[in-house]
């Protein structure tokens, strides 16, 4: 009877501690647990929390030399219900921890110390428990991550809008890189034969902000994927590192930035050097008077000379 | 370049000119062989064979005495004199007073390098004084120093030439005046003594034997540019010879070159505004580090006649200018926009070299200075593995450069930054040697290619030659046989009709 009241208690015990830690968010702390339940014993109390720990319905966190108890997220608490065995478990929540950025492989392995064998197994089992999913990331195509089965991968493992099944789409951003171009290059043209004789406005009224290119874009619906400003902004700053544009910074009356891009033309046509052959020659290096590649037998001047 | 001095309605502009001494000569980093081969090779393009010899003793040692330059370059005692005479004339040499060996003769590498720019300068006397002061400059160049009097008159004598073929009357007057207003643009400068006064250098260097208190028994003095003082009072009867300022031409193509970048960024009028603010900066000190402040209105009255433009329109382009942060042309400091036009230069060498990609990237590392690989290819928005390719392709070129900061002591590859960098310096010298190595073998080539054309040509009049003997025989042995139209047919059919045409200009040529 005895040993039943005991039982009750300590389920009434785990009951109560549960609803303190819902409502300590942050968790709770040994003293808060005393002063909550001053009848209970240390002894009582520790039970409790060992067998709460042990069925996976609290996290045990260490700070400031004492230890934290905080509730664990239901769903996982569930899902942790599913593992088999603890091993099982342990992997799950470091995948957890993970969070939707993933983690390769060989570092649960490290977390976990297990071997890659074994490991490998677990990895399959929660695989086809669809418990956690195998990402590959764009960074290292070779590279697997894992991550829970219902999050969606971070921007740094799918690369984001220029990125379809770990490839970069170098042809959408080069389309897009193109008609952002247009779009400068007919805001300048406007401007031009709007503001005749009024330099200073041709050339404000010449750049179009990041948002403005945005919309036309949009607008345009060449893109599957729904494109962002900074999405745009990265490709018009493709265009002033291909020498097609420029930026200015200005700030509205309310003090907020905002970026301004102006199409411009080359202002140096080309270089001499890179019109001869010797400019663009791969083994000028080794080019000498009388030696085995010389400019007088040379076949690209021959080339040069005769078109 | 352009600064706003004082308050709106007296607003100066300021312009400071390049000074030669404040341009950092990329030459002391370029490699000595590439120099000494474009060197060498100028000057036979210039002077031809005999001076390429002398020139390339001189490259070779540095600098020599006479009886060296006798000695390693095999050549008469005469011809090395000539060759000293012509090098000295065109002012690509010159001679200090050695203890031991008398006196040493010396290249002026940077000089002769000038003469690259030779078409430069002719074209910009063309573009800013007209046709005649092309033809002036043209002269000079082509003499290297020469008295007034006889350039004038080589001048007319070469209009009247022109006017022969175009029945166009010759006027003498404006041979003086273009030859006034160069040398009053300070394009032209005296440097006394004439072209008898540099033989007679030679001749008294060569005679010159060092005394035992290692002084020269005649004292030798070296033309030098603004001594005409000096020299007048030595000489007094020498005449006053001229000679190009090639530093105030060296201005007047940067001058140029800054008119055609803002025409072409911004539009014509905006150029012309630039050429006005320079052109009055017209006599600009050494010495001075900022030039006379130029007020609008003077701008306003120096513009050209076609440029029409009222003083709000001119204020509007001058605060565009002044604004443009992009060229610099806002700084006061005119090195600062040429540094600008430098970096344009490379990213379009890059890009004309090696393809778009590549000027992306290379443009990516001018503009962020030093970057990590993973951040260029991000920003690149290219495939990561070209992106790489890229980077070590421009690497290996020596365009840009790797520098690596490890993050721990053992200096771990994957604990290590890999920063990409670049240096404008670095990168100019890579360039600047690869343009001298091109001129020199541009200059190989074509001497082989005038040399085979020359064989060819010889080949060519020999065989004609030979069909001619062989024509003269079968006439001589013509015994009534029918057959000798047929073989003489034959025999002028073996010249193929372009070898036959090569022969006709060919003896044209010989007729002249």
């Amino acid at each position: 009877m005895n040993n039943i009241d005991s039982d009750f208690s300590l389920v009434d015990l785990e009951k109560k501690i549960l609803t303190l830690c819902q409502s300590h968010p942050k968790g709770l702390t040994d003293s808060i647990l005393q002063d909550e339940m001053p009848n209970v014993n240390v002894e009582q109390r520790v039970s409790a929390l060992n067998r709460l720990l042990s069925a996976g319905n609290l996290d045990l966190f260490k700070s400031d030399s004492q230890l934290i108890y905080k509730l664990k997220d239901p769903d996982l608490v569930s899902k942790n219900a599913i593992c088999e065995n603890t091993q099982e478990k342990l992997v799950y929540q470091v995948i957890g921890d993970a969070g939707n950025k993933g983690i390769w492989s060989r570092d649960i392995r490290l977390k976990c110390n297990l071997q890659m064998t074994q490991l490998n197994k677990i990895l399959r089992n929660l695989e086809s428990k669809k418990l956690i999913k195998a990402v590959k990331s764009v960074t290292a195509s070779k590279k697997k991550l894992y991550m829970l089965f219902n999050l969606d991968p971070d921007i740094s493992v799918t690369g984001g809008a220029w990125y379809s099944d770990q490839d970069f789409e170098s042809e959408f951003v080069e389309v897009l890189n193109q008609q952002c171009y247009r779009c400068l290059v007919q805001k300048v043209e406007e401007s031009l034969n709007l503001c005749v004789n009024q330099p200073r406005i041709s050339l404000n009224n010449s750049f179009a902000s990041s948002e403005e290119v945005w919309k036309i874009i949009t607008n345009l619906k060449i893109s599957k994927v729904t494109l962002t400003v900074t999405d745009i902004e990265t490709i018009l700053n493709t265009l002033i590192y291909d020498g097609k544009a420029e930026m200015k910074i200005e700030s509205d009356p309310d003090g907020q930035e905002f970026k301004l891009y102006r199409a411009v033309k080359p202002i140096i046509d080309a270089s001499g050097l890179e019109k001869t052959p010797c400019g663009i020659c791969p083994v000028i290096d080794q080019c000498y008077e009388n030696g085995a590649i010389s400019p007088a037998t040379c076949i690209y001047m021959k080339e040069w000379l005769e078109s | 370049m352009v600064n706003a001095v004082g308050l709106y309605g007296k607003k100066l502009v300021e312009i400071r000119p390049i000074f030669p001494n404040r341009v950092l000569n990329l030459l002391h980093y370029c490699p000595m062989s590439d120099i000494n081969l474009c060197v060498i090779k100028l000057a036979r393009l210039l002077f031809g064979e005999v001076v390429e010899h002398v020139v390339s003793c001189l490259a070779q040692k540095g600098g020599a005495p006479l009886r060296d330059i006798i000695q390693r370059s095999k050549l008469s005692k005469d011809e090395v004199k000539n060759s000293l005479c012509i090098l000295l004339q065109h002012d690509l040499i010159d001679y200090t007073l050695s203890n031991t060996n008398g006196y040493l003769y010396r290249l002026k590498i940077d000089r002769i390098l000038l003469c690259n720019r030779y078409p430069r300068y002719i074209y910009a006397s063309k573009f800013l004084f007209g046709d005649i002061a092309e033809l002036i400059v043209e002269e000079i160049l082509l003499n290297g120093q020469i008295i007034k009097n006889e350039l004038l008159d080589q001048i007319k004598s070469r209009l009247a030439d022109i006017v022969e073929k175009d029945n166009t009357p010759p006027d003498p007057t404006e041979v003086d005046t273009a030859f006034d207003e160069l040398a009053r643009n300070n394009f032209i400068i005296e440097v006394g003594g004439g072209r008898m006064l540099v033989k007679s250098e030679v001749e008294q260097v060569d005679k010159m034997t060092p005394t035992t208190n290692n002084k020269p028994s005649e004292e030798v003095s070296t033309p030098k540019k603004g001594n005409k003082r000096q020299r007048s009072e030595d000489i007094p009867s020498a005449p006053v010879s001229k000679r190009l300022h090639l530093e105030e031409g060296t201005n007047e193509i940067n001058y140029m070159m800054i008119v055609e970048v803002i025409g072409k960024k911004y539009d014509s009028i905006a150029a012309a505004i630039m050429r006005s603010m320079l052109e009055l900066d017209a006599n600009p000190q050494e010495s001075d580090i900022i030039t006379n402040a130029v007020r609008l209105k003077e701008i306003k009255s120096h513009l050209p006649k076609e440029v029409n433009v009222t003083k709000s329109i001119l204020e509007e382009y001058l605060t565009i200018l002044y604004e443009d942060k992009q060229l610099n042309t806002g700084d006061p400091d005119i090195l600062h926009i040429f540094s600008e036009i430098v970096k344009r230069t490379l990213e379009c060498l890059v890009q004309q070299r090696f393809g778009s990609n590549f000027g992306r990237i290379f443009r990516i590392i001018v503009h962020k200075k030093s970057l990590e690989q993973k951040k260029i290819c991000d920003m690149a928005m290219l495939p990561s593995k070209d992106a790489k390719a890229i980077l070590y392709t421009l690497m290996v070129e020596k365009f840009i450069r790797m520098q690596e900061i490890p993050r721990s002591l053992d200096c771990v590859a994957s604990k290590t930054f890999h920063l990409f960098s670049l240096d404008i310096l670095d990168t100019c010298t890579v360039v600047l040697s690869r343009s001298y190595k091109a001129i020199a073998n541009s200059i190989i080539r074509r001497d082989w290619e005038v040399n085979s054309n020359r064989q060819r040509e010889m080949r060519l009049l020999d065989k004609s030659e030979r069909l001619k003997t062989m024509k003269k025989s079968v006439l001589a042995n013509t015994d009534g046989n029918v057959s000798i139209d047929e073989t003489i047919r034959e025999l002028e059919e073996s010249i193929t009709p372009i070898e036959s045409q090569q022969l006709k200009i060919l003896r044209e040529k010989f007729d002249r």
